[in-house]
C-alpha cells in the first residue's frame, strides 16, 4: 500500500508522532491491525467516531473511523526502529 | 468546510477584526512605503503604529518602541543587547516561555548565572518570593512574564519591577500574553524593557511585534543592517527606534496591526471582560463537575478586590475552598476594573492524556485548543502536573460566544465519559 507520512507538530516532551495518509477504508484497516496483533478500541460515542489501536511493543495508532488519515505514536526510546517496522508493514499491505 | 470553534487565542488570536485583513491586503496592493523615501507627505505606518502603542502602553515618547517580528525578536534583542557578562546573575521564573528560557540558557552556557523562581500552584509569581530572591541573588537583570500562558495568572508587574529596582536590577517584562487584554503601563510601572507581539490579544497579524526600551537605556543591537538613513556609517545609527530596526519591516503586517489597534480603541476590551469571564467560569465549573484537574489564574487573583465580589466564585470554591477567585467586574462607581487573569485555563481530563483530549476535540468536534507544554516547560513542576504530558489549554477571546462554550462543554462531557475508549 502506498502512503504519505509527515511528522506531527506538537508541543509535547520527546514526542515521536507521525501522521499517515493511507489508501485503505477504515474497517479494512482495523481488521488488518487486529490481524497484526493490535488491541483495537472503537469509540462510537463521539460526534465523529474514533479508534485507537496498540501494537505489541507500544506503537499507538489512532484516527477517525471515517477518515483515511491515522496518527501513529512511537516510543521515544525506540522510535526509529518502530517507525521503520511499521512503515514496512504498511508497504506490505 | 467545517465551522471551527477556535479557542487557541493565547497562541494566535482569531478571528481578527475585519479591517485587519483589508488593511494588510491594501498595503500589499499599493506602493511600498519606501517608494517616496519617506517624504513628509507620505503616510508612515510604522510611526502611526508607534503612536497607537505609545497611547496604549502609557509612553511619552513613541520612538522608544522598536518594531519587529514578534516577542521572540524583542526578547532576544533585549536579553543579548544588555551586554551581560560571565559572572552576572539573572533572575527569572519557571513561568517563562521558551522565547525567554532559550536565550537565558544560551547565556548560562557563556558563564552567566540564571535563577528560575518557582511560581505558586496557580502559575503566579509571589511578590514575597520574588523580593527574597532579589535580595539573596542581587541580579543585574530580572526577566518576568506579565501572565502565565498556561494558567492565565496575571502578575503584579508594578510590584515586581519595583522590587527589582530596589535591588538594583534592570527589568524585562514579557507582555506577549497581556498586551491588548490587560492594562500594560510601562512608564507608570517603571519597566526598563518590554516585549510584545501583535498577533495575540492585540488582534493584529502574525509577524508584528516590538520592544520598548526606556529613555536613557541603550542596547547593543545584534541584528545589523540597512536602516535607510546614515548609510555611510559602519554601525547602526544611535537614535531610537532605528538603532534596533535593521532591514525592511513587515509593512503590510503593520498596516494590519494599525487597523487592529484603531478598531480596539473604538471597541474597548473593557466592555468584554465580564462577558468573557462568565464564559471562562462556566467552563471551569463544568470541567470540575466532570472530574477534570483545572489550572487557572482566577484562583488566587487578588489584584482586583473590588471586582472579586461581583464575580461568581463557585468554581474556585470547588477547587479550593480556602482560595478566592477574582475577575473583571463593575465596582461601586460603575468603573470596570481589570481582571487579574487572562481568559485562559488549562486542564487535564481524568484518565485521558491531554494529547488525546485535544485530538478528539479537533477531529471529532472541530474545536481547536492547544495541547502540550505550551513552550513553557518549567511551569508544570510548579502546578503539580506531569511535565511529560502537559495540559490542554483553552484560551478565549472577545469573539468567543457563549454558544462556543456550550459546544465545548458538551464535547468535553462526551470525551470524559468515554475515557476507557482512549
Amino acid at each position: 500500500m502506498e502512503f504519505a507520512v509527515k511528522k506531527a507538530e506538537n508541543c509535547f516532551a520527546a514526542a515521536e508522532n507521525y501522521e499517515y495518509r493511507i489508501a485503505l477504508a477504515d474497517q479494512d484497516f482495523l481488521k488488518l491491525l487486529e490481524d497484526n496483533g493490535a488491541d483495537v478500541r472503537v469509540n462510537e460515542q463521539l460526534r465523529r467516531p474514533t479508534f485507537v489501536a496498540e501494537l505489541p511493543g507500544g506503537v499507538r495508532i489512532k484516527g477517525l473511523l471515517a477518515r483515511n488519515v491515522i496518527k501513529v505514536g512511537y516510543l521515544p526510546t525506540a522510535a526509529a526502529t518502530q517507525k521503520a517496522d511499521f512503515e514496512s508493514w504498511l508497504s506490505s499491505l | 468546510m467545517e465551522q471551527y470553534i477556535y479557542l487557541n487565542n493565547a497562541a494566535t488570536s482569531w478571528p481578527k477584526p475585519p479591517a485587519v485583513a483589508a488593511a494588510s491586503a491594501q498595503a500589499l496592493a499599493g506602493l511600498p512605503g519606501a517608494a517616496m523615501r519617506g517624504g513628509i507627505e507620505d503616510f508612515d505606518v510604522m510611526a502611526a503604529v508607534r503612536l497607537e502603542l505609545a497611547e496604549l502602553f502609557g509612553l511619552k515618547n513613541p520612538a522608544r518602541l522598536a518594531l519587529g517580528a514578534n516577542s521572540t525578536w524583542a526578547l532576544n534583542l533585549a536579553i543579548f543587547g544588555l551586554g551581560l557578562k560571565p559572572g552576572d546573575t539573572v533572575l527569572s521564573t519557571k513561568a517563562e516561555h521558551n522565547s525567554v528560557l532559550r536565550p537565558l540558557f544560551a547565556l548560562e552556557q557563556q558563564g552567566l548565572r540564571v535563577c528560575y523562581l518557582d511560581t505558586d500552584c496557580n502559575g503566579r509569581i509571589a511578590v514575597a518570593d520574588w523580593q527574597q530572591a532579589l535580595q539573596k541573588l542581587e541580579p543585574r537583570l530580572a526577566v518576568f512574564t506579565h501572565a502565565s500562558n498556561v494558567t492565565g495568572a496575571v502578575n503584579d508587574a508594578a510590584e515586581l519591577a519595583k522590587a527589582a529596582h530596589d535591588c538594583g536590577a534592570m527589568t524585562i517584562l514579557d507582555a506577549s500574553q497581556t498586551a491588548g487584554w490587560c492594562p500594560v503601563k510601562l512608564e507608570e510601572w517603571a519597566i526598563d524593557m518590554a516585549a510584545f507581539t501583535g498577533h495575540k490579544y492585540l488582534l493584529g497579524p502574525q509577524g508584528t511585534g516590538g520592544l520598548y526600551v526606556r529613555e536613557g537605556l541603550e542596547l547593543t543591537p545584534h541584528l545589523l543592517g540597512g536602516t535607510g538613513i546614515h548609510s555611510d556609517m559602519h554601525t547602526m545609527p544611535p537614535e531610537m527606534p532605528t538603532h534596533l530596526e535593521a532591514g525592511t519591516g513587515n509593512e503590510p503586517g503593520f498596516y494590519g496591526l494599525l487597523a487592529a489597534l484603531e478598531w480596539a480603541r473604538e471597541n474597548p476590551v473593557t466592555a468584554e471582560w465580564q462577558r468573557v469571564d462568565t464564559g471562562l467560569e462556566r467552563l471551569k465549573n463544568h470541567l470540575l463537575d466532570i472530574g477534570a484537574t483545572v489550572l487557572d489564574g482566577t484562583v488566587g487573583d487578588t489584584g482586583n478586590a473590588v471586582s472579586a465580589a461581583a464575580t461568581k466564585a463557585d468554581g474556585a470554591t470547588k477547587a479550593d475552598g480556602a482560595r478566592a477567585a477574582g475577575g473583571a467586574g463593575t465596582g461601586a462607581a460603575g468603573t470596570v476594573s481589570p481582571p487579574g487573569h487572562m481568559p485562559v485555563l488549562s486542564f487535564v481530563l481524568r484518565g485521558i492524556s491531554p494529547q488525546d483530549s485535544g485530538d478528539a476535540l479537533r477531529d471529532s468536534y472541530d474545536i481547536i485548543v492547544r495541547t502540550g507544554l505550551h513552550c513553557a516547560p518549567h511551569i508544570f513542576s510548579c502546578l503539580g502536573l506531569d511535565p511529560s504530558s502537559g495540559s490542554v489549554r483553552v484560551s478565549l477571546s472577545r469573539f468567543t460566544s457563549q454558544a462556543d462554550i456550550d459546544q465545548l462543554m458538551a464535547a468535553l462531557s462526551d470525551i470524559a465519559t468515554t475515557a476507557d475508549a482512549f
